[in-house]
């Protein structure tokens, strides 16, 4: 038998395929738990379609409620509350940069002192960028920026061990948008606070 | 005169089983646009292929006539046109086609052969010397006159162009479908060189990236992330049996692979504290090795054909460029100064050049450099073009166009052939595995 037949490779292909759905249904799955449509839950600036309601940048997702599962429950209006730093839970930046603006320095370190206050509590941050630029570039600047935000985290308390890391890249936009308010808000790094 | 192809063809040809694809979810497949021909254009034409006077179930010389022209180096002839598909020189009115312009005629015919399938004979024929120039047989099962038909094509190609034809060879490239940014799926999926016959090898709501086909087109290396865990990984899927290994995971970044020429090892970006840098997985022993260790980011690798050099994006000089080493890591050198950045580069097949996303005042193009003189040539438009890969026989670009309408866009190593890969939705990221024969 050829090794490069296409025949026996096609079916194969199909086997693949049923695993390959097997295993997205379970990722969805996975999914629903954190990002899904929880009843009664605010979802203002979660989807893009805040796009064009003049939200401004930092207050978009000021009463976003993904990311707080990690949260005790007594503690989650801390987060929603918009009079509270800890309510900004995404930090923007410049094209190209991973230096934190100082906007969100009170911000940064309200979140460290309460995972300073709380070390059984864990941090995710997760780095994202705009479209320009070649994809695994961009994962990598991401990360940059995620770890930028890890290392000012920590400065304000809290522990290294807490905090984790993830970088989508381009991957997962905040905003569907090829005009520069949405490449804006893409730009970012979210704190997702996990229960895992 | 007759050049038989047969053991080669015979190796290909084996058992079939097209049937299995036809059990396959619904995937729209690529629609191809030809945008611009070469100038230069080598006018053909391929008559219909008949068995004992019967039309044959699968139409292959129009399957070859749509190889030859999707390059642009081809001008084919309208088949509405034709008078005549004779079976063999003798049966030709070599005045009919002269006087129609044609010069380069490709004639033929099938008869059942003892193993159920087909054998095809074909005829390259001078219409002005009024002989056949060339002839070749091949032997192809029932179901598959489909792969005959790109044989066809890679033969002719061949002997016009002096290079093997990639009709036979497929691509990788990752959908993305949805309208929202949380609620998206993205598909990883294998077609024909053309887009024909796409297949899903894995789908997830969660981002998927970065494929890389193994020298020998048996398995893709992939990035797949899990956004509930907070993780990254980078695949190996085998194509037959859809096994997937998993080689680096975890949080940060793991991603980029692209493959040794040998296919034992993986070079790939992985991050620590924030910083990207390459690394070598083997894939016997599954241990890695680190490749660069420059406090800068260090990613998207590419392993010359030879084994001994990797190109790769660095912001060590502070934007993104291109810089080349040895394959143990040593001797970096800086390849790139042309433009604002110059990142992700593509080794040609003989290693001779690269191909790689320039930025510069004109946004995002693709670029092409000879590695001896280091001559550049832009052979995209821009403004967002990405993820441009070689073909296997070195001859043509294809690459990712994502602004105005997102299409897979192929040219020509000369710029001067283009042609489009379209669908509904987005399509990204193409990579083109090895010829296929």
């Amino acid at each position: 038998m050829g090794h490069i037949s296409f025949g026996h490779r096609r079916q194969v292909l199909l086997a693949a395929t049923l695993v390959a759905a097997a295993l997205s249904v379970t990722a969805c799955g996975g999914n629903k738990n954190v990002r899904g449509d929880a009843p009664g839950m605010p979802q203002a600036g979660m989807n893009g379609q805040g796009q064009g309601q003049g939200q401004g940048m930092g207050s978009g997702r000021d009463i976003d409620v993904r990311g707080l599962e990690g949260i005790p429950a007594e503690d989650r209006h801390l987060f929603t509350d918009p009079n509270n730093p800890l309510s900004t839970r995404t930090v923007y930046f410049d094209l190209d940069s991973s230096a934190i603006p100082s906007r969100f320095s009170q911000a940064i370190q309200a979140h460290g002192q309460y995972l300073a206050n709380h070390p059984n509590v864990n941090l995710r941050l997760e780095g994202n960028t705009d479209e320009r630029g070649t994809r695994e570039y961009n994962v990598a600047l991401g990360e940059r920026r995620a770890d930028s935000v890890k290392q000012a985290v920590v400065l304000s308390g809290a522990s290294a061990g807490q905090v984790t890391t993830i970088s989508y890249g381009e991957e997962r936009p905040a905003v569907l948008g090829q005009d520069a308010e949405s490449m804006n808000k893409n730009r970012r790094v979210d704190f997702i606070y996990t229960n895992n | 005169m007759i050049n038989t192809k047969r053991t080669s063809w015979l190796a290909r040809f084996c058992l079939i089983a097209v049937a299995a694809c036809m059990a396959l979810p619904a995937q729209a497949a690529l629609e191809v646009d030809i945008t611009q021909s070469s100038d230069q254009a080598i006018p053909i034409a391929i008559a219909p292929f008949k068995a004992n006077g019967q039309r044959l179930p699968v139409d292959i010389s129009d399957i070859a006539s749509r190889d030859l022209a999707s390059t642009g180096l081809f001008k084919t002839f309208d088949r509405a046109n034709m008078t005549e598909s004779p079976a063999t020189p003798e049966d030709v009115n070599y005045q009919s086609w002269a006087a129609q312009g044609v010069d380069n005629l490709v004639i033929g015919s099938a008869a059942r052969n003892a193993a159920g399938g087909y054998r095809i004979t074909f005829y390259l024929v001078d219409v002005a010397r009024q002989q056949a120039v060339t002839s070749f047989q091949i032997n192809a099962g029932g179901n598959q006159l489909r792969d005959a038909g790109h044989t066809i094509a890679n033969l002719i190609y061949e002997r016009f162009v002096g290079k093997k034809g990639y009709f036979l060879s497929n691509i990788a490239y990752v959908t993305v479908t949805g309208n929202t940014a949380n609620n998206r799926t993205f598909r990883l999926v294998v077609a024909d060189y053309d887009g024909s016959q796409p297949s899903t090898i894995y789908s997830s709501k969660d981002p998927v990236m970065s494929p890389a086909w193994s020298p020998s087109g048996d398995r893709i290396a992939y990035v797949a992330f899990d956004v509930y865990k907070g993780t990254s990984s980078v695949r190996i899927q085998n194509l037959s049996s859809g096994q997937a290994r998993t080689i680096s995971a975890g949080h940060g970044v793991n991603g980029a692979p692209t493959w040794s020429p040998n296919g034992q090892e993986i070079a790939f970006a992985k991050s620590a504290d924030g910083d990207t840098d390459l690394f070598v997985y083997n894939l016997a022993t599954g241990q890695s090795r680190q490749l660069t260790r420059s406090g800068a980011i260090d990613t998207e690798p590419s392993w010359s054909p030879n084994g001994r050099e990797i190109v790769f994006t660095s912001d060590r000089g502070g934007q993104p460029q291109l810089y080349r080493m040895n394959a143990e890591g040593g001797g970096i050198q800086r390849l790139t100064y042309d433009g604002s950045s110059n990142q992700r580069a593509d080794f040609a097949p003989d290693g001779k050049s690269i191909t790689y996303v320039q930025k510069s005042g004109n946004g995002f193009r693709i670029a092409v450099m000879d590695l001896e003189t280091n001559n550049v040539r832009i052979v995209s438009e821009g403004r967002q073009d990405d993820s441009p890969a070689f073909a296997p026989n070195g001859q043509a670009v294809l690459y990712a166009r994502q602004s105005g309408r997102n299409a897979l866009s192929l040219v020509s190593l000369d710029g001067n052939a283009k042609s489009t890969l379209s669908q509904a939705g987005e399509v990204r990221e193409p990579a083109w595995g090895p010829l296929g024969y």
